[in-house]
């Protein structure tokens, strides 16, 4: 098990590597450098030159990314090109914020999914698994910016029961129950927003997990052995259905973060996917790099996490 | 069947909640009034603003904007909302009133010596630092240093180009520059070279410390801007950043510049990056507290989101409404509509180096096909005046409004095609076996790119094709950049005097600059040059007159409208007045501000 947890550790960082220099490719490859954005309608090549090198891209790409690398290793991510704050602070504080949003839209999208999805496959074409369906279906084709506009509209704007934006009120007191009780109102609508259409796919796979497992031999034979029907579900068929599951929610986590660029955007929630976004914008080299990086961090645990977590749910697996 | 049946039921009243959800959209009477707060009692003296009775004082400002602030630190730059509270933050030495008449700020007084060479500014002596410092002529010297410093990498430099020796000293870094781009030089030898030529300059002491209270500017040459540009730095105190070495410190990532200490009439709280950042009343203020207690900016990229807070009464100030959105904003009780003429203008440029935008025939027949009065009025809401050229109607002295309009004549179009010798052969206008098809690149705002469509439409019916490129925005100001087009469209905003941007769009020196249709029209120079070296104004506007007469004649570019400024505020919101200038907009008005009621 430690082995193979050591394994898997070498192999990310390679591809944390490999993410970077391809990250740094793109980003000096893409048309417009930050100089331009910041002369801006200035637009004088002398004062673009002076930008240039302030900034340090005078020097050739290579050796601007060997020095990034070596800089970084040594947790010296740079400031910011655009506002002039190191780095780091600015990534870590935005990426916190998004964490709570996806891990709270991730929380919601499975728990809601598992047990619709097995009450779905367990009374199937019931009523109940009809509207669900239906639902997730809505869940899959509506784009979560529409959805996210919608609710801000319905229960923000016209209700007036939940902020419509914001990360948390200006200027109150941190630290107080106030205080959290104000930031986890302004997550409510952004967390719905984004765990809404996972959670339709995530009902799906629960569905046809459950379905496909229902109709096991080993569940005949549970049955036949006089079982409750209670403890043929939750017992023997919920487990095995799981692994399916677990997959796609090892899956959820990349799509949770890319669907927190545009929801951050929506709901003015300063994390890390609305940093990258206007960081991408106004070609804040660093703030990209450092970002990027974090991110691709989340996702590979998230994939080695979820490997680990096969191991919980079958027995069969080992890692050796 | 009884499934189906059901499906198609639940379908359709969850449709229906859908599209309701959809289109009902925010309605008047949904919208939360405003507290309404106790009868007002009569202010004792309203003109006095120290009275503690006046009930003016007190209350605070949220402001919705669209990206997040840049560092504070005014000599440097200040693109977006760094400029915009330069006004609050910090205090420059001579300030823009909303009639472009300059007016005491730091400097109670200046005077212009006979040869019009040397500016002397007379400072106030009351004037204290947020943190309790003293303000005195070597935080102006400081200020200024900053910028003339090449170590600084000031986007302002251009400013100083005035001063004594200050031209020939940026040549020569400049080349330097070039040079260390090109590796001709290595980092120590440039560092030492540029270091010298800066101190050389400083010697000759262009920028002048008279006594703590008087502080002189030496001009090579009289300049009619120079006294504009005063109002355009922020000073920053040398109690602080006097030791910054700036070899070494990008002034940026200093701490100040995060936290910075001005004399304006608020003081800065708190920035937490890409959310908000909270200013507060300044009681020390040399021209007395401001009404507000807090002004608060937050961030809010999504325009509809935006909307739904000010309509909502969250916050005070939405920045940059869209034009579509005003009618419905203006309906709202909580809301209310200034406006006032902002310099800029927007147009479609030529690239008079490609395609067949050299030859004058096809450049009028563009402008004959294009009906551009029915799409400025379409795009803007009848909002914005159409232009015919680059000086905005609020410069009275100088905006010729009698000049040739190529008016909306598809006939006369064809005619001018044919004439330049072009053939339709069917499906489109031939010449020497090359298309006049082109394509048209703007940047991706949405009522930007409808303009296109309405250029590219009008085009259509005459038969010439026109591919429409929207580019995100760092594409586009580097396809304006490099002149990377055969038609763009794209607008320039305007400063307090004309020659400081209009100068530089047209003059033929600034091919390569922001000059990037290439024109090139010796006389067009030749009066702007005259102008820019005439103090008196009416003298000038006949050389404006001129070039207005020619520019519409030769039609550079396809000039659009005037810009407008519109700033939708909460009603209620009292003593704010739109300023023409980008930088100044209403945020110069904010510290006479205050809550009515």
């Amino acid at each position: 098990m430690s082995n193979y947890i050591i394994k898997r550790m070498g192999l990310a960082l390679l591809t944390l590597l490999g993410v970077s220099i391809l990250i740094f490719t793109i980003i000096n490859l893409a048309p417009g450098g930050p100089e331009v954005v910041m002369v801006g309608e200035d637009m004088d090549p002398a004062l673009a030159e002076r930008m240039r090198i302030r900034l340090g891209l005078h020097e050739p790409v290579y050796l601007r990314y060997f020095r990034w690398v070596t800089a970084s290793l040594q947790g010296d991510f740079g400031y910011s090109f655009r506002t002039g704050h190191p780095v780091l602070p600015v990534v870590l504080h935005n990426l916190q914020r998004t964490l709570i949003l996806t891990i709270g839209a991730l929380v919601l999208s499975v728990v809601v999914s598992i047990v619709v999805g097995v009450v779905s496959a367990v009374k199937q074409y019931s009523l109940f698994d009809q509207v669900a369906s239906l639902v997730a279906f809505m869940g899959i084709s509506i784009a979560n910016f529409w959805l996210g506009l919608m609710l801000m509209l319905v229960f923000g704007f016209h209700l007036g029961w939940l902020p419509i934006s914001g990360s948390g009120t200006v200027g109150m007191e941190s630290g107080t129950l106030a205080y959290y009780m104000d930031r986890a109102r302004h997550l409510v609508l952004p967390v719905f927003a984004l765990g809404f259409m996972r959670l339709a796919v995530l009902v799906r796979y629960a569905r046809s997990g459950m379905l496909e497992v229902l109709q096991q031999d080993y569940v005949r034979t549970a049955r036949a052995k006089g079982l409750t029907e209670r403890v043929v579900i939750y017992k023997h068929a919920l487990r095995n259905a799981m692994i399916s599951v677990v997959t796609v929610i090892g899956l959820s986590i990349r799509f949770l973060v890319g669907g927190s660029v545009v929801i951050e955007e929506v709901f003015a929630y300063s994390g890390v996917g609305r940093l990258t976004a206007s960081a991408v914008y106004d070609r804040d080299f660093p703030i990209v790099m450092a970002v990027c990086l974090m991110i691709s961090v989340v996702v590979l645990a998230g994939n080695l996490l979820t490997d680990l977590a096969y191991a919980l749910v079958d027995p069969r697996i080992r890692f050796d | 069947m009884l499934r189906g049946k059901w499906f198609m039921a639940i379908l359709a009243v969850m449709a229906a909640v859908l599209l309701l959800a959809a289109a009902c959209g925010p309605a008047a009477e949904d919208v939360e009034e405003p507290e309404e707060p106790e009868e007002p009692e009569e202010p004792d003296d309203p003109d006095d603003p120290e009275d503690p009775d006046d009930d003016r004082y007190g209350g605070e400002l949220v402001m919705g904007t669209y990206g997040d602030a840049n560092y504070f630190m005014p000599p440097l730059t200040g693109d977006g909302y760094t400029y915009h509270t330069k006004y609050l933050i910090f205090d420059s030495l001579v300030r823009m009133d909303h009639n472009l008449e300059p007016q005491p700020c730091l400097a109670e007084d200046w005077e212009i010596s006979d040869d019009e060479l040397t500016f002397t500014f007379h400072l106030r002596d009351d004037v204290t630092w947020h943190d309790g410092e003293h303000f005195t002529a070597d935080d102006v010297w400081l200020t200024y240093q900053f910028i003339a410093n090449p170590f600084g990498f000031s986007a302002k430099t251009d400013y100083l180009a005035p001063l004594v020796g200050f031209s020939d000293m940026s040549a020569e870094v400049d080349e330097l520059h070039d040079k260390l781009d090109a590796d001709e030089i290595d980092e120590d030898e440039w560092t030492e070279r540029v270091l010298a030529a800066y101190e050389e300059w400083k010697a000759e002491d262009a920028i002048e410390v008279v006594d703590d209270y008087t502080i002189q500017f030496h001009l090579e040459y009289p300049s009619g801007s120079f006294l504009t540009i005063s109002t355009e730095v922020g000073v920053v105190p040398e109690h602080i950043l006097g030791d910054v070495d700036l070899t070494t410190t990008d002034l940026s990532e200093t701490e100040y510049a995060r936290d910075p200490v001005g004399t304006g009439p608020f003081e800065f709280i708190e920035w937490e990056r890409g959310d908000h950042w909270i200013l507060d009343a300044f009681d020390d203020h040399w021209d007395g507290r401001p009404y507000l207690d807090r002004v608060i900016f937050r961030v809010i990229p999504d325009e509809t989101t935006r909307i739904s807070e000010l309509a909502r009464g969250n916050i005070d100030k939405a920045y940059s409404v869209p034009f579509a959105e005003l009618d419905y904003l203006e309906q709202q009780d909580n809301v209310q509509i200034l406006s006032g003429p902002s310099l800029g203008w927007d147009m479609i440029n030529f690239q008079l180096e490609r395609h067949f935008f050299d030859d004058l025939r096809v450049r009028k027949a563009v402008s004959h096909a294009f009906d551009k009065v029915s799409a400025v009025d379409a795009i803007y809401e009848g909002r914005r005046p159409v232009a015919y050229g680059p000086f905005n109607p609020a410069f009275d002295w100088a905006h010729n409004p009698d000049v040739t309009k190529y008016e909306y004549d598809p006939d006369r179009a064809v005619e001018l095609l044919e004439e330049a010798g072009f053939e339709h052969d069917g499906d489109g206008w031939y010449k020497d076996g090359e298309s006049m098809d082109f394509a048209l690149r703007v940047g991706t705002g949405s009522t930007s790119i409808e303009m296109c469509e309405l250029f590219q439409y009008d085009l259509g019916e005459i038969d010439v094709d026109v591919t429409i490129e929207p580019l995100e925005e760092a594409a586009w100001l580097d396809a304006i950049f490099s002149a990377d087009f055969d038609m763009m469209y794209f607008g320039w905003t305007g400063l307090a005097d004309p020659d400081g941007y209009i100068y530089t769009v047209h003059h033929s020196s600034a091919i390569g600059g922001r000059n990037v249709m290439k024109y090139r029209n010796d006389r067009v120079d030749d009066l702007f040059d005259k102008a820019r070296m005439t103090p008196d104004i009416d003298e000038r506007g006949t050389y404006y007159y001129e070039i207005q007469e020619i520019l519409a004649e030769e039609i550079p570019v396809i000039y659009m409208s005037y810009y407008v400024n519109y700033h939708a505020v909460a009603e209620g919101l009292e003593g704010l007045v739109p300023n023409p200038t980008k930088h100044a907009s209403i945020f110069w008005s904010l510290k006479d501000a205050y809550w009515a009621e």
